[in-house]
This record gives C-alpha cells, structure tokens and sequence, in this order.
C-alpha cells in the first residue's frame, strides 16, 4: 500500500536513505503499489557525499531533494502468494531505477520480496542478499 | 360424531376418510454415508485428500503433547522450495485450511509468513527447537518491536 506521501527506506548504495513516493506509475488513481510496482519518489535523506567514494558509485549518487523512480521491493501490508502463503515485512523499502528500469545503484543491502522476479526485475534479485 | 357438521361438510370428511384407508407408506430409506452427519464426512474426506497419513492432523491436534505451539522454532520443507525458519507466533486451526504464522528476522528485517499447513506442496513440519518455558498466551503478536521480538533465525539453532 504505497501511494503519495508513504515514506519508503532505499535499500541500494545510491546514497538516498529515506524516499517519500510522490506518484504511483502506470496505475489508476485510487491504486496503490504494491511489491515489484514502479513509483516516483523525492529523496528526503540522503549520506553526505564523501570524496573517498569513486568511480561507476560516485557518479551515480543522489541527493536530498532529487527526484527519482524506484522499484517498491518490500511491504508492509500483506503479500498474497499463489499457494496461499501471505508475507509480511516490516517496513516499506524501495530500490532506486533510473528510465530503462536498471538499478542506480551496484548494491542491495536487504532482503527483497520473490515478486520481483515476476515482474522482470532479475537485476535487483540477484543483486539482494536474501529473497524471501 | 358427525350430526353436528353440516351435510356438505360431512360428506368431505366422510370422503377424507376413506382415501385415508388407501395412503401408501413408504419404507424408510437407508441412510446416506452409512449414518454419518454430511460436515464430518466432508472433513474427513478434505482429510484423506490433503492428509492421508495424519502427520499434519497430529501436529495440531490438542491431544499431542508434542504438537506445535507458539514460541517454537520451527522448519517448513517444501516440494519444491527452499525451506523457511521462524518462531510462531500464532497457530490457527480451521480444518484445512490451518495455518501457522511464523515469523523471522532476516538481515535485521522483520518478515511474517503466514504458511497453510494442508498444502500438498509441505512435505513436513520439522520442531527446532522448543522454549524451555513458554510464553504466557496462544498468540504471540505482541512480541513484535518490543524486547521479547525473534532474533535472526537460521536453522541451525
């Protein structure tokens, strides 16, 4: 249940911490998103960026009050599996994408949903440490 | 007795009474599933379908002492999928579709499965490890974000 205003942990090393979601992609305007759904976010924290960081990393980081898509990779509200499972995570977290739907950033820090591989994000799954 | 009817009267009852000489009554059927209520029947048949060995039944049931409860640690085998371990926190029985909610810390993240016990795709349920005294009440929600909460969970313990 991600819609506008939900705030949302970004789980890649892009530099962003806290993401607020300011648009829901590609849905009707009483929906909301859910695992593997795309959304536009505004970056509300943010690490400092450090002249120790270089390269394809240094390039690629983000700052507080950037605009961004992202990729929701985990909810709080109930995942319906086809066997009858649900899931449940703890917090709202999110993976920030650029346009073509690959991830801005080279690493994932936590554990993602399996949905993700449904929705053809095998980049950011195989990136994850744990798939739940 | 029947002077004080009028004479239309009279004769239908007089009528009703003699077909009443004729009325045919039949033998009672024999009872369907050999006398067995229609619910208990359907249960046992999901049973025999889902369960055909009671492994699953015994877990659950109130007269094993060694069946599941909240606060044991346990591991779901699957057909075709990779294990998965965690505490439960809730167990609720409702025939087949019961199901356990367990619950794990991965990588610092809190993750609830609620799993149905009865499907085809559980091969078993093994215990890991049962408390050495259990937490007061049958559902454990309340151990979420306080002190009590699970730690990260592997199978190993």
């Amino acid at each position: 249940m991600i819609y506008l205003k939900t705030m949302l942990k970004v789980i890649d090393n892009s530099g962003a911490e806290l993401a607020e979601c300011i648009k829901v992609l590609r849905k009707s305007p009483k929906n909301c998103a859910h695992v593997g759904d795309k959304i536009v976010v505004v970056v509300q924290d943010a690490k400092p960026l450090t002249s120790q960081i270089t390269g394809a990393a240094a390039a690629n980081r983000v700052k507080r009050g950037d605009i961004c898509r992202a990729v929701v990779v985990r909810t709080r509200s109930p995942i319906q599996r086809p066997d009858g499972t649900v899931v449940k995570f703890d917090d709202n977290a999110c993976v920030l994408v650029n346009q073509k739907d690959e991830p801005i950033g080279t690493r994932v820090s936590s554990v993602v949903a399996r949905e993700l591989r449904k929705k053809s994000f095998n980049k950011i799954v195989s990136l994850a440490p744990r798939v739940v | 007795m029947l002077c004080s009817f009028s004479s239309q009267t009279r004769r239908l009852l007089l009528r009703s009474f003699s077909t009443s000489r004729n009325v045919h009554i039949f033998e009672q059927l024999p009872p369907k599933r050999s006398g067995e209520k229609l619910m208990s029947y359907v249960k046992n048949a999901q049973y025999q379908r889902l369960d055909p060995n009671g492994s699953k039944r015994n877990l659950l049931s109130a007269e094993n002492s060694s069946r599941l409860r909240a606060d044991d640690i346990v591991t779901i085998i699957y057909k075709d999928q990779k294990p998965i371990t965690g505490q439960i926190l809730a167990i609720k029985r409702q025939g087949i579709s019961s199901n356990i909610l367990i619950r794990n810390k991965v990588g610092g993240v809190g993750v609830d499965i609620s799993v149905p016990l009865f499907h085809p795709n559980i091969l078993r349920v093994d215990i890991v490890r049962r408390p050495i005294k259990y937490r007061p009440r049958a559902k454990h929600y309340y151990i979420k974000g306080s002190r009590l909460d699970v730690g990260d969970i592997n199978k190993t313990h």
